[in-house]
């Protein structure tokens, strides 16, 4: 017990059964309507497919550590701009298509910059990466 | 005599039973939290630091299982009041809507029906098989007139949601479009009940306003009302009030 | 960028810290947005009771007071309450943990815009011809259809509800993501401090439920604005509650839960004494937020729709696991020398008036006692003892607690006890009188009451108990304000704290740590200390 809930996984796994437990209580004992009977199945449902998700990465990434060298993003430009397409396409819906163009546009230009910063970031993993080999060589 | 549905007594036998847990347990909380505060208070200048106990298991699990039993409690006698509150039926759509379900627990007593009809922000009292109906006019709000004992409701909406409720019943159900919802109020006493009905959901610009009052009339007494009412304008033989609950 | 010098980071230009994806600063922005909200939302609340004062219509129209009461609960729930808890658990969870960054920094800062944007949706309602959205906080359809309530206030409002959604979603989503995959490597979950696990259990339920009222509103968004009719027939208005109610039962557990962390934090560090009961709590948080997923159906007793059985029975098993919180609390303060410093007195305000809250939710939570008081000022006054005791003193209790954290400064103590003692009068002034007027059959969301009901005094007395709020909170204000700019510097740590925080500096460098103590229980800190009185 005390192993599972050590781990990310197991607690969020622990989590879905007391919800899987919460519904089928409803569902066995009492004369729940389609809707709650409906809701309980999607948070024990989703919940446990959560859980799944984060042990199936635990598994494949193992143990987090120390050793493996991360990059840290300290800015996003075009996260905001992102978030100002969003925002723009929702206004569309009220004032016409031609805010539609717009916020496509940004959106857009957007998505060129997290390209842009994602390349970024992967060529900044290489460069500490090497110099990691170079400082300790095998 | 005797109601097969008395929401009031219900409620407040039940509140009763609530209230004096709830004020035993926050009187014991807020000593303890005052006593804790008070005993283990920092001295001026003491810079030590205190014992670490950290746990007491048994202890706790004592407490857990004494909140677990003050829980199944409450439970077991909300579901038993529940059982008697006959208004408990399911609701079923106006489409299918004649009669509304024939309840076991019902006495024969509960002749009449009124079907309450809620709309932006007025209600309507229609007498199923009775010919009367009660209409709030432009300035005035309607009365509910009811003999002594149960009467039969099945509400319903036109537009939005309202809600039906009597403070003094302690009892409230909401209205839908397109849906009834039934249940039984059981008056106690005869007596008039000035704006004492209200309207609980939150149905737009003059919610505030959506009252009605309640007229509790002995048998005989709603008899020769019903008879006297048959064929005449809505708004006479009524207390005629007006919104403010001046009479006119 | 940075330098390696450490104690003096370089003051940040806005353009660079609204594009930062830093968790700190994402964190700090979005609390900061959320307490200007807070403020807006508080001031409405103002007008609202300065017009329920005495009977009659005074101040506002019952028009424009639909409007205030809408843009108040949503404002305090969207864009306040949500919000700030997200950013309590953004700022800090990653610190506890020992993690040196979050994982997809770029949802979290696209959540702050996302929250920005709903914020001006919401408010720019109020400059427009009908106003802002006026259908209540939790816009029951068909009340809330184009027919119930035309105009682009209402549609913004739906659309700024939509967007705060995804913002929740997206900021859980990062710090449920960083405490399952980022924790320092000795760092399990079972030596997380009670502040991360109150903020793991809040983030699982905001992906959870949050989902549901992304639907819900998305769907009555296109009720409203296409030709489609979603919610109609007679089972639409009642799809709509379950699904709002789904997101709206789970949310107040949402902006609980984290302060409820904070202040068994500020007890554990103020009684120097490490967490009473650590594996009840964290079972007993597992167990409240599983159940509080499933009490929805309590809004809905009066519906006749649903089976109101189970939904009592869920909500008043929740007493059990709610107990479990005050015993720990308590045994935390059991043989202690307790320093009472504004965190402790607002950690201690929280438990009193938290309690009010919750031993009127048993009352409700029984459907024959809900029958009556269901949508008059008794649930009012209980769910302000919950959201106001309960969220806003915790709240408290965590800034005066983590500010010489976040900005290495003190805030001032004489200012918060200040703060606090007009606070606690205000609370208990302000709610304890609509328990009696909702016993005696004051509905909700009304504008005006008759003046021969005899509630004018009772309501005067709430009415002075929240300019006394008001009072307090500017207090707060100006302790705020003064202590940004002169408040005494702090060090790293000046309380003696127990979680790994304390151990970086302040306000913590942009990787957060330079180096980590071991971790070998929930309270790090404390474990070296003991090691030293060993030794």
């Amino acid at each position: 017990m005390k192993r599972v809930v050590s781990r990310g996984s197991g607690v969020v796994l622990i989590w879905a059964l007391n919800l899987t437990i919460l519904w089928a209580v409803a569902w066995a004992i009492f004369d729940p309507d389609a809707m709650t009977v409906a809701l309980g199945a999607w948070m024990a449902g989703s919940v446990l497919v959560w859980a799944a998700s984060a042990w199936w990465r635990e598994r494949r990434a193992g143990r987090p550590s120390d050793e493996q060298p991360l990059t840290i993003v300290d800015a996003s430009h075009a996260t905001a701009l992102l978030a100002i397409a969003i925002i723009a396409a929702l206004l569309a819906t009220q004032f016409g298509p031609w805010l539609a163009y717009i916020s496509a546009g940004i959106a857009l230009v957007a998505a060129g910059g997290l390209v842009r910063e994602r390349r970024a970031a992967r060529a900044s993993l290489e460069q500490v990466r090497a110099a990691g080999r170079e400082e300790r060589p095998t | 005599m005797s109601l097969a549905v008395d929401t009031a007594r219900q409620y407040e036998d039940l509140f009763d039973l609530y209230w004096p847990i709830a004020v035993g347990v926050m009187a014991v909380i807020w000593l303890g939290l005052l006593v804790l505060a008070v005993r283990y208070r920092r001295r001026e200048g003491d810079e030590t630091w205190p014992e670490q106990t950290h746990e007491r298991p048994r202890a706790e699990a004592a407490y857990v299982a004494l909140l677990a039993i003050i829980a199944a409690v409450l439970v077991f006698f909300t579901f038993t009041t529940m059982g008697s509150l006959t208004a408990d039926l399911p609701a079923e759509s106006a489409s299918g809507a004649g009669q509304p379900d024939a309840d076991p627990s019902e006495t024969p007593a509960a002749a009449i029906t009124v079907d309450v009809v809620a709309a932006r922000w007025n209600w309507r009292f229609r007498y199923r098989g009775l010919g009367i109906e009660q209409v709030g006019g432009g300035r005035s709000i309607p009365t509910l007139v009811v003999p002594v004992g149960d009467v039969r409701f099945s509400a319903t909406s036109l537009d939005v949601i309202h809600s039906f409720f009597i403070p003094y019943l302690r009892f409230k159900r909401d209205a839908f479009p397109e849906r009834r919802t039934n249940f039984t109020l059981g008056f106690r006493k005869p007596g008039f009940h000035e704006a004492e009905g209200r309207c609980a959901e939150f149905c737009g610009l003059r919610h505030a306003y959506m009252n009605f009052h309640v007229w509790v009339l002995e048998r005989d007494a709603f008899r020769r009302w019903v008879r006297a009412r048959q064929g005449r304008a809505p708004q006479e033989l009524t207390p005629a009030l007006d919104r403010d609950g001046r009479r006119r | 960028m940075s330098t390696a010098v450490r104690p003096a980071p370089p003051r940040t230009r806005l353009v660079a810290l609204l594009t930062s994806t830093d968790h700190k600063h994402v964190g700090l922005l979005t609390g900061a947005t959320a307490l200007i909200f807070f403020a807006l939302g508080g001031l409405l609340a103002v007008l609202m009771r300065t017009e329920l004062a005495q009977s009659g219509l005074q101040v506002v129209s019952d028009e424009a007071y639909n409007q205030l009461f809408t843009i108040h609960g949503s404002t305090m729930f969207y864009l306040f309450a949500s919000p700030i808890a997200m950013a309590f658990a953004l700022y800090l969870v990653p610190l506890q943990i020992g993690a040196s960054q979050i994982i997809w920094p770029r949802l979290a800062l696209l959540g702050f815009w996302l929250l920005l944007g709903a914020g001006v949706f919401m408010y720019s309602g109020f400059l427009l011809q009908g106003g802002a959205g006026k259908a209540g906080w939790f816009a029951f359809d068909p009340l809330s259809d184009d027919v119930g309530t035309p105009g682009t206030g209402q549609d913004l409002w739906t659309l700024a509800v939509i967007l705060a959604a995804l913002s929740g979603i997206l900021q859980a989503a990062c710090v449920l993501a960083t405490i399952v995959r980022r924790r320092a490597p000795t760092m399990t979950m079972l030596r997380m401090p009670v502040f991360s696990w109150s903020a793991l259990v809040s983030v699982l339920m905001v992906v959870t439920s949050y989902p549901a009222l992304v639907l819900a509103m998305t769907l009555l968004y296109v009720d409203r604005t296409t030709s489609a009719a979603v919610y109609d027939g007679a089972m639409g208005p009642i799809v709509y509650q379950h699904l709002f109610w789904f997101f709206g039962h789970p949310v107040v557990y949402v902006v609980f839960f984290p302060f409820l962390g904070a202040v068994a934090e500020a007890i554990a560090t103020n009684s120097r004494k490490r967490f009473f009961g650590y594996p009840f709590m964290v079972a007993s948080l597992l167990i409240f937020a599983a159940l509080s997923m499933a009490v929805w159906g309590h809004h809905m007793f009066t519906t006749s729709a649903i089976e109101n059985r189970y939904f009592a029975l869920t909500t008043t098993a929740i007493l059990v696991v709610a107990g479990i919180e005050y015993f720990d609390c308590m045994g935390t303060m059991w043989r202690a020398k307790i320093r009472m410093r504004s965190s402790m007195l607002f950690a201690l305000g929280f438990l009193a008036l938290f309690l009010i809250g919750g031993l009127t939710g048993i009352f409700v939570a029984s459907p024959p006692l809900d029958y009556h008081v269901h949508d008059t000022y008794f649930v009012v006054g209980h769910f302000h003892y919950t959201l106001f005791g309960g969220t806003v003193f915790g709240m408290f209790a965590g800034i005066y607690h983590w500010f010489p954290k976040v900005t290495g400064r003190l805030l001032d103590e004489r200012l918060g006890k200040l703060h606090f003692w007009l606070m606690v009068p205000g609370t208990l002034l302000t709610f304890i009188p609509m328990f009696v007027l909702g016993h005696d059959g004051m509905t909700r969301r009304i504008s005006n009451y008759a003046a021969d009901r005899g509630w004018d005094g009772l309501n005067t007395l709430s009415t002075i108990g929240s300019y006394v709020i008001a009072a307090s909170l500017l207090v707060f204000l100006v302790n705020l304000l003064r202590s940004l700019r002169s408040g005494t510097v702090a060090g790293d740590d000046p309380w003696d704290g127990h979680s790994l925080e304390w151990a970086t500096s302040s306000p913590p460098p942009q990787h957060n740590f330079d180096e980590l103590p071991p971790v070998r229980s929930y309270a790090p800190l404390m474990d070296l200390r003991e090691e030293r009185w060993r030794s």
